[in-house]
């Protein structure tokens, strides 16, 4: 699930997300769990939702699967131990920064709490194996919040090293240290003249389009009770485009990828001179890569902004 | 599309529930066919682990035994074209309407590869040969080859067919000249066309799911996909989609049903697969399946809650359910849940219940091995092998006795279990003084095929025990002629020496397991250089999982010269253990037994062949 892509010099590769639950959704209503319409069903002896992530090369051209491997994250996990139920890094979001290729997603497990933060490990490939770099591991400190619960789904900014559009509408920019481990909000952008009904979160990563723009497909969600009190919920994603200085210029109207009421893309990256390729999970239960022209990206753009 | 793809197709398209396949070799095929009932046969025993049964025999043993219908037979035995032609002939013979035969090997593309015999090399025999010659001989039969894995030939009856004309001598510079006529092949996209097989390539199934993806059939079908390939999360999800979007109950009765099983498939979700069985039975209480599966469910459960379930479960399926409907999802048939309510009836303390319930499915139902196994298992524990009460032949039932001998008016009680000392003074009409080889003497007197001869016919003969508490027992009761010994070792011309003239009366072979007592009729009869008049064999078939020993039984002994008179005799109404044979020079009174010929593997109550009813 919730798979992310990356265009290393022309190597296609993707960090996919394997997860120990299944996910149940009654969509409609009519075939509901009887822990209600939308539930995680964990194994019954494990209480634990734990996430692995795997490393996976696609052939560029039939974007068939050519090789993968789990992500040996035995580095960084072993000077932890493990303490909440969400076990893992995850919805990871795949790149490179200054020649070094890094995944970065949230991960829960390292209080008791369940405090959430990004944490950005380098990755490195020898062909065979994926190991994370020893010492690599950065959990990322929430800027102005520290004592924020959870943050997650930062979008990694492709040119710009050691950068996340961490919040969209506001748009929030973070940079980070790695070296010394410090975070801190470099520009935040008063909110955007577009009306959105819902908060834009984060969802692929952000990539430079040219005249200093940049692209990146975020995700929403409305989250709701079902009529007997249970948790429900619908997602929904959008390209938003921003200018140079950060301001957003662009969006599309809000849509599903394969009509599923959850689907979360994590990965964007360009294919070819005039395509990118997307990955999205769908219903935490299966993979997806999606070939899009940019010009369909646009006109989208171009309709709703009509 | 390779060969198993096509079986699997042909199975999906017409429902197919039975498949057998002709050689199976290692199981590459065999494991990856996705059809309920699978049946293998293969000579050599390649240790294939399976979710089927293998039979070890070549194909013409095993037609030549075989009673068995099915859907979709496949081919892939011996490649020689005598054999390939007997083999499909005899798959013909045991299609269902509206089946495939698929055969492989079809279409070899070189000489060398079709040369018998085999020498080296890549190699299809000469089975080509058999699909022309019968192209050209069959009637009311279609038969085409799928340009594919070697050329796959496909076989299935239409009426109205007539054979081809094949002109020409069937030679390989023959079949290069005449391969499409002769085969008529096919591509592979010709052959999806021809039977609007479904797609099964995941990118075209993917394209009409985004196209309409509200689309239940859509939804379904890539869920199908997902669940084969053991993506089962994602069939889970596509499961679901399609229940909530079907308009027809069945469909959304199958995506419950087939959603839970993958929960099942991954394990430890227990509550969410019983959640879903649960809701399936909602939407159609009348359907089967869910009551099947929702039983076996509890029976795995395991706890003392989950047996009465099982059991209630199981016996409103049994008394709601439309077994007539076409199954929507695999599942045993009615004897599935049989098999649930006999097991759990025992476990919530109804045992005569779970008893009657397990001897009913062994003796009305054609289980598969797998659970005649179990119900075989589950009545050895409670321990009904064993004759508890012999019904005996009394001087009560004298005016009942159908065919009666002199003497038979002066009949105390007979002893035997299921009236084998009888039917030996029938076949023999009351023979006094007669002479006998008893192999598994047992108790002198309770049981005991023997004791009514000597004691009140005058016979005399040898009995022979491997137990020796039972030869003490013997001696200890005043009857003489029971030895000690191992019948697979005594020397038979020796030991039958006292016995004058050609012909001993009557030998009894009853001794465990019933390997044993075959091999000791072997023995016998190859060793004492005696003839006998009168057999009693027990090969204990009700409680193995196959009739191994009968059959060999029946070789030997009709080798020997050897006619069955008595078929499947039981001494009640399940436990078919024994055949009766006659020597072919003493068949005046054979004809009494007639009606047990027509057991066809279920047992004959002896009782009833020597008794009006009362």
């Amino acid at each position: 699930m919730n798979p992310s892509i990356f265009n290393d010099r022309g190597k296609i590769i993707t960090v996919l997300r394997h997860v120990n639950y299944t996910f149940y959704h009654s969509e409609k209503k009519i075939f509901l769990h009887p822990w209600g319409p939308l539930t995680y069903l964990h194994p019954e002896k494990d209480m634990h939702l734990r996430t692995t992530n795997y490393f996976c090369e696609l052939d560029p051209k039939s974007l068939d699967m050519k090789r993968f491997t789990r992500i040996d994250m035995s580095a960084g996990d072993s000077k932890y131990e493990s303490c909440w139920t969400f076990v893992g890094l995850e919805d990871a979001r795949l790149f490179r920064w200054n020649e070094k290729l890094y995944i970065c997603g949230v991960r829960r497990d390292v209080k008791p709490n369940g405090e959430g933060r990004m944490e950005l490990s380098e990755i490195v490939d020898d062909g065979q194996t994926v190991k994370e770099v020893p010492d690599t591991r950065f959990r990322i400190p929430a800027p102005n919040h520290p004592d924020s619960y959870c943050e997650k789904n930062w979008m990694p900014v492709l040119d710009q090293p050691y950068r996340f559009v961490k919040w969209t509408n506001p748009t929030e920019i973070v940079s980070i240290d790695p070296v010394g481990r410090t975070c801190r909000t470099e520009h935040l952008v008063q909110p955007n003249k577009f009306a959105f009904p819902r908060d834009i979160r984060g969802g692929s990563q952000v990539i430079p389009i040219g005249n200093g723009r940049r692209i990146a497909l975020t995700h929403e969600v409305d989250l709701f009770k079902s009529d007997v009190g249970r948790k429900d919920a619908v997602y929904y994603h959008r390209f938003i485009t921003w200018d140079s200085d950060w301001n957003i210029v662009a969006s599309t109207p809000v849509f599903h990828f394969m009509d599923a009421h959850v689907e979360f893309a994590t990965g964007m990256c360009p294919y070819g001179e005039s395509e990118v390729l997307i990955t999205f999970g769908y219903q935490d239960n299966a993979a997806y890569v999606l070939r899009a022209p940019i010009s369909a990206i646009i006109e989208l753009q171009a309709s709703w902004a009509s | 599309m390779n060969r198993t793809d096509i079986i699997n197709a042909l199975i999906t398209k017409i429902g197919a529930k039975s498949y057998l396949e002709i050689g199976v070799d290692n199981g590459v095929n065999f494991n990856n066919i996705r059809c309920r009932w699978k049946t293998g046969v293969d000579p050599v025993d390649h240790g294939v682990i399976t979710d089927g049964q293998i039979i070890q025999a070549t194909s013409d043993q095993f037609f030549s035994r075989n009673t068995e219908l099915f859907d979709v037979i496949f081919i892939d035995g011996l490649h020689h074209a005598d054999q390939v032609e007997r083999d499909i002939r005899n798959s013909l013979n045991v299609l269902k309407p509206g089946g495939f035969v698929v055969c492989h090997d079809m279409n070899p593309q070189s000489e060398q590869a079709q040369v018998i015999p085999f020498f080296s090399g890549h190699w299809n025999g000469d089975c080509w040969k058999a699909f022309v010659k019968l192209r050209g001989e069959l009637n009311g039969v279609e038969m085409l080859t799928v340009d594919t894995d070697e050329g796959c030939g496909v076989i299935w009856q239409q009426e109205g067919s007539v054979p081809v004309r094949v002109s020409g001598e069937l030679t390989y510079s023959n079949l290069e000249k005449n391969r499409n006529d002769w085969l008529n092949i096919m591509t592979v996209d010709q052959f999806k066309t021809k039977f609007a097989l479904p797609p099964d390539d995941f990118n075209t199934l993917l394209r009409m799911y985004s196209e309409d993806p509200a689309n239940a059939q859509f939804n379904f079908t890539l869920a199908r996909y997902y669940d084969k390939i053991d993506q089962k999360a994602a069939a889970v999800t596509f499961y679901t989609r399609a229940a909530e979007r079907a308009t027809d109950q069945a469909l959304q009765y199958e995506c419950l049903i087939r959603a839970a099983q993958c929960f099942e498939w991954q394990g430890t979700r227990g509550l969410s697969v019983r959640g879903l069985l649960q809701r399936a039975l909602t939407v159609n209480p009348a359907r089967p399946e869910a009551y099947y599966y929702l039983s076996r469910w509890y029976e795995n459960d395991n706890t003392v809650e989950s047996w009465v379930n099982c059991y209630t479960v199981a016996v409103q399926g049994l008394a709601f359910a439309d077994f007539t409907l076409q199954p929507v999802v695999e599942y045993p048939g009615k004897w599935g849940l049989l098999f649930e309510k006999a097991v759990s009836a025992w476990w919530v303390g109804l045992c005569e219940e779970s008893k009657d319930t397990f001897i009913e499915l062994l003796t009305q139902y054609p289980i598969d091995r797998a659970h005649r196994q179990a119900a075989l298992r589950n009545l050895g524990m409670m321990n009904q092998f064993v004759t508890k009460e012999i019904t005996a032949f009394t001087f009560l039932k004298h005016h009942r006795l159908l065919h009666r001998f002199p003497g038979s008016e002066a009949i105390d009680r007979n002893y035997s279990e299921a009236y084998q000392d009888m039917f030996v003074l029938t076949a023999l009409n009351g023979k006094r003084g007669g002479t006998f080889l008893e192999l598994g003497a047992g108790n002198p007197f309770y049981g005991n095929n023997t004791w009514l001869l000597e004691s009140q016919f005058g016979w005399t003969g040898i009995s022979v025990d491997y137990d020796q508490k039972l030869v003490d027992e013997w001696a200890k009761n005043g009857r003489t002629g029971c030895v000690y010994g191992n019948a697979l070792q005594l020397n038979y011309a020796e030991l039958l020496r006292s016995i004058p003239g050609e012909f001993v009366d009557y030998l009894q072979v009853d001794l465990d397991p019933p390997e044993v007592s075959l091999a000791a009729l072997r023995k016998v009869l190859s060793e004492s250089g005696k003839k006998f008049r009168v057999i009693t064999f027990e090969h204990d078939s009700y409680c193995h999982l196959d009739n191994i020993v009968q059959q060999e039984s029946i070789d030997v002994l009709r080798e020997a010269g050897y006619v069955r008179v008595g078929v499947d005799i039981a001494p009640d109404s399940w436990r078919n253990y024994e055949d009766w044979w006659v020597h072919q020079d003493c068949l005046e009174h054979h004809d009494y037994f007639e009606s047990s010929k027509r057991s066809n593997g279920r047992a004959v109550m002896a009782e009833e062949l020597f008794l009006s009813a009362p």
